[in-house]
């Protein structure tokens, strides 16, 4: 928090252990609302109805309605992908403040951290994971082609 | 939005574009009368994955400036122009920053 607010220098060290607290984080587990027309998609077991695990909802976005992922992607398979991509040598980190909440975030190249037969026809060239603070999970990971794709807030600190 | 010149993409995958987007903003009215029930995760998660809307979104506004939609296509693209004219203001204020 302080990283944002005061701008404090981070050291190499204080990055890396953002980094693995964002790579040891559990997803969030607490259901979420699903969009209307999300509602009644299925992938494999997962059925999306109003409410659903994140996990499950991200998922199925990413692989049936985005298809950045391939069909037969695995829920863990998912998870590792992301967490690969977090501990990339070259993962940019950074740290932003949206919407009440405390953001830490990393970018990486997803042909790095992403196997060649789990990318689906929509991959795109970089994978961005963004963690909670306040909450202490990974919120989503997801790709996207270019930073100004994201319209990332001002105030952004870039760690690394 | 900048325009550039879009890569080859295939028909399907424009469909898939076009009916993503359509799926959304056909349902803004729908989804803004449920907003104030979204606990505050669900509508930070929103807030979070909306940089996939507008990417997809830029696609398609680069592919019909480049004229590559096909008849079908160009009349999805104008009804979603209309749509989010009409709901953008909607749409905004449940992100709090510009679409």
């Amino acid at each position: 928090m302080r990283l944002i607010h005061e701008e404090i220098e981070a050291s190499p060290d204080d990055v890396d252990r953002i980094v693995r607290r964002i790579a040891t984080a559990p997803f969030n587990q607490h259901p979420e609302r699903v969009h209307a027309r999300l509602r009644g998609v299925t992938y494999g077991s997962i059925v999306l109805g109003r409410m659903a695990p994140p996990l499950n909802l991200h998922l199925a976005k990413r692989v049936i309605e985005e298809e950045q992922w391939a069909v037969g992607t695995t829920a863990d398979e998912y998870l590792n992908d992301l967490r690969r991509s977090v501990l990339h040598p070259a993962a940019s980190v950074l740290v932003y403040a949206r919407a009440n909440g405390l953001v830490a975030a990393t970018i990486s190249p997803t042909d790095d951290v992403v196997p060649a037969d789990r990318r689906g026809v929509n991959a795109l060239p970089s994978l961005l994971v963004i963690y909670s603070a306040r909450h202490g999970n990974v919120r989503t990971g997801y790709m996207f082609s270019a930073l100004t794709k994201l319209n990332l807030p001002e105030g952004i600190r870039w760690l690394r | 939005m900048a325009q550039v010149a879009p890569e080859h993409r295939p028909a399907r995958l424009v469909d898939k574009d076009l009916k993503n987007l359509l799926g959304f903003w056909r349902t803004v009215p729908e989804f803004a009368t449920e907003w104030p029930e979204w606990d505050e995760d669900s509508r930070l998660d929103f807030i979070h994955e909306w940089p996939i809307e507008r990417e997809t979104l830029q696609r398609g506004a680069d592919m019909a400036a480049a004229g590559l939609l096909n008849e079908r296509q160009q009349c999805e693209w104008l009804e979603l122009t209309r749509l989010i004219e009409i709901h953008r203001d909607t749409v905004e204020q449940m992100l709090g920053e510009p679409i």
